[in-house]
């Protein structure tokens, strides 16, 4: 990194020269110490990255964007951003919100409140809102969650050439 | 309560619709702060914490931190967030738009005059 450009200004530059094909261009804020943005389109496929000092990095790529809305992912190394973005652009990949964001999601998408929900789950509200502030969250409990919405709970891996796995879980391996 | 986020962009652009005209770009700043907050807490059960930088799944307004210049233009400023551009005219104008230049919002300031900005 030179001493006159910042962290989101080096990434652009390494993406540039890594995909040639891409159009990478940086949205400077009106304060250096602001919100920087850097969007990069490659055959019609857009990811963004944000960086604030304070902050570090957010990637997302996902056309449903919603106004005012926080990036899908974090990441705090120049570098572990430059491979997500190459692989989101090389594959045509799309970030998610975190999965607790995408469980409350998912609840409302049903119509069902914290409470009604946690009334099927026989916890408390409060157990409810927990899980879906988590950062981290048991495979069990969601699980549970996911059977608890009337769904059953699927683990898919994907990889950066685009091929997709899904993972069986021991007890539906026992139950199949 | 539990709407999607589709329907509560909707309502808060109705409502901002609906609002009075306003005469600078702080009142209309809190215009849009206070109805995207009133529109949030009504229709969903996120809490407000708009310093996560990760999304949370709330919509949340402009910050000071997601300010630009706009060239040649400085009766304006440009609000860039994740997936949208929020322009902002010192007679309280404003003009909502995607990343692909649709408008999604548009409202004139007090004295009638819209943002009147294409983005190159």
């Amino acid at each position: 990194m030179s001493k006159n450009e910042n962290p989101i200004q080096t990434v652009g530059k390494r993406i540039a020269k890594d995909c040639p094909s891409a159009s990478v261009s940086v949205d400077k804020p009106k304060k250096a110490s602001g919100i920087w943005f850097l969007d990069i389109v490659r055959d019609g496929h857009s990811v963004n990255v944000q960086w604030q000092a304070k902050q570090g990095f957010g990637v997302s790529s996902s056309p449903d964007a919603q106004y005012g809305e926080g990036a899908d992912e974090i990441y705090n190394d120049i570098e572990a951003v430059r491979h997500r973005v190459l692989s989101l652009l090389l594959s045509r990949g799309e970030t998610s919100p975190p999965a607790a964001v995408r469980l409350a999601e998912l609840r409302r998408e049903l119509g069902l409140s914290q409470i009604e929900l946690a009334q099927r789950l026989s916890v408390q509200q409060g157990a409810v809102s927990r899980m879906e502030r988590r950062g981290d969250i048991k495979v069990s409990s969601l699980r549970e969650y996911c059977q608890s919405l009337g769904g059953k709970l699927r683990l898919m891996a994907q990889f950066p050439n685009g091929s997709a796995k899904v993972i069986q879980l021991e007890d539906e391996q026992e139950t199949a | 309560m539990n709407i999607d986020k589709k329907k509560r962009f909707e309502e808060f652009v109705r409502r901002i619709q609906a609002a009075d005209n306003v005469d600078s770009a702080a009142s209309v700043l809190t215009l849009i702060g206070e109805t995207l907050a009133v529109v949030e807490d009504e229709m969903t059960d996120i809490p407000n914490e708009p310093e996560n930088w990760q999304t949370d799944g709330r919509m949340y307004p402009p910050q000071a931190d997601n300010a630009r210049e706009v060239e040649n233009r400085p009766d304006l400023v440009r609000y860039r967030s994740r997936g949208h551009n929020t322009l902002i005219r010192d007679n309280g104008a404003i003009e909502i738009k995607d990343l692909q230049g649709n408008v999604l919002l548009s409202k004139p300031g007090r004295d009638g005059d819209g943002v009147d900005y294409e983005q190159e």
